[in-house]
């Protein structure tokens, strides 16, 4: 307990603590000594960093929701492999993914997708540039589902292979299609390995550093990219401070309140 | 009888031919094991890094434990001042803007000609004085930002400002955030329509434009950015160092703007970079000793055939690629160089880089 607090909460009390703190142009971190403010986070009410806290919301959202349906199949495949050496070694290159240097993969996804790969087609469709802000946004959701597919799959393989796959062949002796039986059988019970799967891609992507970076174009921007330029360029702590306190609080809301909805639907529909 | 047995013997012998084998084998072992004294050093990566590397290859005395940015140059002053007065390093790779806030933190070992006799050799104008009118830098090279673009690439040959924002160019450009060398790009606009460091308006107008006409493909936020940008071909055409133009020159025909007559934007920002020693350096002495050595003339020209950047001591010979950053004449250089009020926009990057991030980036397309 006494470890936790040392390495988790004295930090995170310390950002709170300089995100009221005043900070000088010029300076390095805020001015210790002086009265407290609340201008850090006034500053944030601005409709451009309202509009970058939307565009980081709907570029996590929409990339976890992909990777959820893209990794879900994934993880049924694996999950129902008869062969223990065959599903081993899926789950060894799941696994294996998540290994690779994810700023190796960003740059390999900026290639493959961008102007000089597959951008121009694919813009082409969308009926953009492959140099515009439209499509520097779908590359970052692309870059996003591609890291979370991985994750997602391995969460959701475990609880799928806990269902026992004779509740399927009951509903189909039944006179149920297959189709019919997985979704009101094997979707629903799997449910909570999809909530899990929901909740760590979403935080994963909503704290997304790299990915925004070097494929949004610096045209796009997360909360944590303004945290890096203030930390790291600017030496403005306070404000950085400031923009972490709030990266944590909406990440805290949305992953406990999507958790809190999607607990209540399941219950609801399961009748409880 | 000696007591040694067999077995002990030969273990102690593979164990110190193995140790001897290891002092030998790696130079830099040999090095750290010959020397008197290490310092602990601050570069940048990559080229940089190589250049300083070469040449404390060449001297025994000082083991150099180098350390690199990580990130921008700033990041690096966030651990000094957290761990201040707790020295961390010997000496810190700096460049123009930042020498000014190390001089408000109090921070820089003043430095003199006396000490380090090798300084004498650099033109006075690169120097930054404390208000005590002593030395605070030892600078090791200049550098200079110019616009450019690929001549295989570019939708047409970019000869004047105005051609930024010709339809043709849609995507094309690659340019610096307001981050980026003290926002000195847009300091450049301000400089060709009336503005200067103080007044920068002129300059974001024409940036708002810039940014409005869509031919903006990418804001790099580091040089590696920068040169994946125009090496790829994702863009054409854009503006940064000498170091990143050589690299991006090795892959495909490049055009430099680095001194068009007439256009006050295209011209060369120039910057100089240095090391710094903290006042808080436990080795003060064998710093000074060591970057003394560092500008010394074969030295200086060593480190900057790496970069391609000019060397500030005098005696030093430039590369073929420094010299579109080598201006001979003071009617040249006041013609097509530019040396930018760094403690003005030092004191502006906080409110530059939320101008930026308010005003321009909502209008890139």
């Amino acid at each position: 307990m006494v470890l936790l607090a040392l390495l988790l909460l004295l930090p995170l009390v310390n950002i709170f603590v300089e995100s009221f703190r005043q900070y000088v142009p010029g300076r390095i971190g805020g001015l210790v000594g002086a009265s407290y403010t609340l201008e850090n986070y006034i500053t944030l009410l601005h409709p451009v960093y309202v509009g970058y806290l939307v565009t980081m919301l709907w570029c996590a959202t929409a990339a976890t929701i992909v990777a959820l349906v893209m990794g879900y199949p994934i993880a049924y495949v694996i999950a129902r492999t008869r062969s223990h050496a065959t599903r081993m070694a899926l789950l060894g290159l799941l696994v294996g993914l998540l290994f690779l240097s994810a700023l190796v993969r960003v740059y390999s996804l900026e290639l493959s997708f961008g102007s000089v790969g597959l951008g121009r087609i694919i813009a082409g469709l969308m009926d953009v540039s492959p140099n515009s802000r439209t499509y520097a946004e779908f590359l970052v959701m692309i870059g996003l589902v591609h890291h979370s597919i991985p994750l997602s799959a391995l969460l959701m393989t475990g609880t799928i292979q806990n269902i026992n796959p004779k509740l399927v062949e009951a509903g189909m002796a039944l006179g149920a299609p297959l189709w019919r039986a997985q979704l009101s059988i094997t979707f629903p019970l799997s449910m909570p390995g999809i909530l899990s799967a929901f909740l760590v891609c979403y935080t994963i992507n909503m704290s997304a550093f790299v990915v925004p970076m070097i494929l949004g174009k610096g045209k796009i921007h997360f909360l944590s990219n303004l945290v890096y330029d203030r930390y790291a360029e600017l030496a403005n702590f306070p404000s950085g401070s400031a923009i972490a306190v709030q990266l944590l609080l909406v990440t805290l809301i949305a992953t406990y309140g999507i958790g809190w909805l999607l607990r209540r639907w399941t219950s609801e529909g399961a009748g409880v | 009888m000696s007591g040694i047995s067999k077995r002990k013997f030969l273990t102690q012998l593979g164990a110190g031919v193995g140790t001897a084998a290891l002092f030998t084998s790696k130079p830099w072992i040999r090095r750290a094991a010959a020397a008197d004294v290490t310092l602990v050093g601050v570069e940048w990566g990559g080229p940089w890094l190589e250049g300083a590397k070469a040449v404390a290859a060449k001297q025994p005395k000082f083991n150099i434990q180098w350390e690199t940015h990580g990130g921008g140059a700033a990041a690096i002053m966030a651990k000094i001042k957290t761990a201040w007065p707790t020295p961390l390093y010997d000496f810190v790779a700096q460049f123009d803007p930042l020498y000014y806030a190390w001089m408000r933190e109090g921070w820089p070992e003043p430095l003199s000609i006396d000490e380090m006799p090798n300084l004498k050799d650099i033109p006075a104008e690169s120097f930054v004085r404390n208000d005590k009118g002593q030395i605070i830098n030892v600078p090791i090279s200049q550098s200079g930002r110019f616009w450019g673009y690929r001549s295989d690439k570019a939708p047409f040959a970019v000869k004047k400002h105005e051609d930024l924002l010709d339809p043709r160019l849609k995507g094309q450009i690659c340019v610096p955030d307001a981050l980026q060398s003290q926002n000195s790009m847009v300091a450049m606009f301000a400089l060709a329509f009336g503005g200067d460091e103080k007044n920068m308006e002129p300059g974001w107008d024409f940036m708002k434009r810039l940014a409005k006409s869509g031919n903006i493909g990418r804001v790099a936020k580091t040089e590696v950015d920068f040169i994946n940008s125009l090496s790829s071909g994702e863009c054409s055409v854009g503006i940064w160092s000498n170091a990143a133009w050589s690299k991006i020159a090795d892959v495909g025909p490049c055009v430099f703007l680095s001194r068009v007559p007439g256009d006050k934007i295209f011209r060369t920002g120039l910057l100089t970079e240095g090391f710094m020693i903290p006042s808080n350096s436990t080795k003060k002495k064998e710093a000074k000793e060591f970057l003394n050595f560092f500008v010394s003339p074969e030295n200086n020209q060593l480190y900057n055939e790496k970069l391609n950047f000019v060397p500030t001591n005098l005696k030093s010979g430039a590369t073929k690629m420094a010299q579109n950053i080598v201006f001979k004449t003071s009617e040249e250089r006041k013609e097509f160089a530019v040396v930018f009020d760094f403690v003005t926009l030092g004191a502006q990057q906080n409110q530059m880089t939320a101008k930026w991030e308010q005003e321009i980036t909502p209008l890139l397309r």
